[in-house]
């Protein structure tokens, strides 16, 4: 199983249309990734923070997935997510994420300053911290703030599109890998292509050996590609769909409340259903001294 | 007893349609086939070598251009199945396969994916990965065929010279 | 529980010199030609891949410096820089560098008692770094 979470969405923010030979470049490139072997990409929409978000949560995702790709996906096999890249500049000038966070499978920050870094590493709820790799990283990057962040949860993401563009951005994608790598202690790393056109992906080999040679051991780098990353999508998707990383509890009696075939009221906007009931003291046993009624 | 270890690179060359237009309605054996092509004349052992020789003095300098280039060689490589097999020190197996990577044009030809699908330490391994690979994909393509079949002229064709190309590589191969 | 530490630096004492007395006394090295010399250096022996290695300075008084280099890359430092001899564009002759000393952990480094300013600071960045995920 191998997953891309890092396709570009050809959109720079919310005022910008999308043209259809876009659509057509980005179809392109999903069909070169389904070729090399990739079975679950992310589509990434990458805006700034400061921008004024739309209102309707139904215009936040303008990915649509279903609608543009649902042919593609049928013919081939492959699943595709959406995800949201936040640009970090200010903090103080964004908006809250929580709004956001339900219309994307995946949340992202990019931060590009000192503050930025800071605010993505300490507070945010994001699945993924990324950089510009082709250019130079906001500070110098220390250990224990991004040792915490991975500890918490939180993955990082390196963008292998940059060092297929030209030589300078080779360069910096290079010294930039190796910071991420020995700040991180090698942990919790994520692989992306960042492919904005069929010519910048590459099969898993490839990129194995080209971070195994930046000093990510070989382990670890198929799993960055495999096993990490669909833990990052498991965890995106929970984050929607379920009340705290809970999907179903209990059963229920038999034709009474069964909790987990009742989908009545659940559909792609009002994603779950909080349900709850209280226990017969009698059925709880020890435990009804704790219980509240 | 020590050997002589090397390792062998069975790679292959993509060409992604980025000229043409695709279509949503494609399918799976459209795409593989579209992206499999016969590589012009201008891609050859010697322009495979040049290029890949020149990627690793870029990307690893002096000293690590040397270390790869010293048992470095196209053993195979058919411009009909754009397939070859690479050979290079176990060490430097990585290196090599990393600057197949970063290579985005052979020549003049651009446009184009170097990609490397199994490495082995024996020939024959690779020959039989690549035997089997072939077989496998010929299979999707026929069975994906037979319901369109007559549709599309140049899918046809490569059928056929697929199939000549895997007899002439397994009556080389026993010479 | 016992066993390595791990080592994440790897420290340099080096002094460059174009082994003419004349041209020594004249110029002046500051931090900003010791890098474009280790660039190059790197450059020409590994390529851009040699290019992103991760190197600091300590402290550069002009022909000495003090280096901190990522502990997995040091062999690829210290071969490069062994083995270049620049041209004439930096300072107008030739420079070589020669590594005075090599070694893993800040205290062993040989300094003058002038220099135990920086260390001290660099000793306490250090420990200020580190915490105990591995």
């Amino acid at each position: 199983m191998l997953v891309d979470l890092n396709v570009p969405w050809p959109q720079n923010s919310y005022a910008d249309k999308v043209t259809s030979q876009a659509i057509n470049n980005l179809t392109k490139t999903l069909t070169t990734m389904h070729i090399l072997g990739y079975t679950h990409i992310a589509i990434n929409f990458t805006v700034n923070h400061s921008e004024k978000f739309p209102k309707d949560i139904k215009m936040l995702n303008p990915i649509h997935i279903k609608e543009r790709f649902g042919v593609l996906m049928a013919n081939t096999g492959l699943k595709l997510y959406s995800r949201i890249t936040l640009i970090i500049d200010d903090p103080s000038k964004g908006q809250s994420l929580s709004k956001i966070s339900q219309a994307f499978d995946i949340v992202a920050a990019l931060p590009i300053s000192e503050k930025g870094l800071t605010l993505s590493t300490t507070n945010l709820d994001i699945d993924l911290l990324t950089f510009q790799y082709g250019s130079r990283l906001p500070t110098f990057l220390k250990h224990k703030s991004i040792c915490s962040c991975v500890n918490r949860g939180v993955k990082l993401e390196i963008v292998y599109g940059y060092a297929l563009r030209d030589v300078q951005a080779r360069r910096q994608f290079v010294s930039n890998v190796r910071s991420v790598i020995r700040s991180s202690r090698s942990r919790g790393i994520v692989i992306g292509s960042g492919a904005t056109s069929p010519l910048e992906c590459r099969n898993i080999l490839g990129v194995t050996s080209l971070i195994k040679n930046l000093g990510l051991p070989s382990d670890k780098c198929s799993k960055a590609m495999g096993e990490l990353a669909s833990l990052v999508l498991l965890n995106g998707r929970l984050r929607n769909k379920s009340h705290k990383q809970t999907i179903v509890a209990g059963g229920g009696d038999e034709g009474e409340d069964d909790v987990v075939n009742d989908v009545q009221g659940i559909d792609d906007i009002q994603t779950i259903k909080v349900v709850k009931r209280t226990m017969d003291p009698a059925q709880l046993g020890h435990a009804s001294k704790r219980h509240k009624p | 007893m020590v050997r002589l270890k090397s390792r062998y690179i069975l790679f292959e060359i993509l060409f992604p349609p980025t000229n043409s237009n695709v279509e949503e309605t494609m399918s799976k054996v459209d795409l593989l086939l579209s992206h499999h092509r016969a590589s012009p004349a201008d891609v050859s052992i010697k322009s495979i070598v040049q290029e890949i020789r020149r990627s690793l003095s870029l990307n690893l300098g002096d000293y690590g251009s040397a270390k790869c280039s010293s048992l470095l060689q196209v053993k195979y490589f058919s411009n009909r199945t754009s397939t070859g097999i690479i050979r290079c020190h176990r060490e430097d197996c990585d290196l090599v396969i990393m600057t197949l990577m970063l290579m985005s044009k052979i020549g003049d030809v651009g446009e184009l994916i170097v990609n490397p699908v199994k490495v082995s330490g024996t020939i024959k391994k690779i020959e039989q990965f690549a035997m089997r690979r072939n077989s496998k994909i010929l299979n999707l393509i026929k069975s994906g065929q037979s319901s369109r079949f007559g549709d599309n002229d140049f899918a046809v064709n490569d059928l056929r010279n697929i199939d000549n190309t895997n007899e002439n590589e397994i009556e080389n191969e026993n010479d | 529980m016992g066993g390595k530490t791990f080592k994440e630096w790897q420290y340099f004492k080096l002094s460059i010199t174009s082994f003419d007395e004349d041209i020594d006394n004249v110029h002046v090295i500051d931090q900003m030609t010791w890098r474009q010399w280790l660039n190059n250096a790197l450059k020409r022996s590994y390529g851009i891949f040699g290019e992103g290695v991760e190197y600091s300075f300590l402290h550069v008084e002009d022909k000495l410096a003090y280096i901190r280099v990522n502990h997995a890359d040091k062999d690829t430092f210290s071969s490069s820089i062994s083995t270049y001899i620049s041209t004439d564009e930096l300072v107008g002759s030739p420079l070589t560098v020669t590594i005075l000393q090599e070694c893993s952990s800040l205290n062993l480094l040989d300094i003058t008692d002038h220099d135990r300013i920086w260390l001290k600071r660099a000793v306490s960045e250090e420990e200020e770094e580190y915490c105990k995920c591995t």
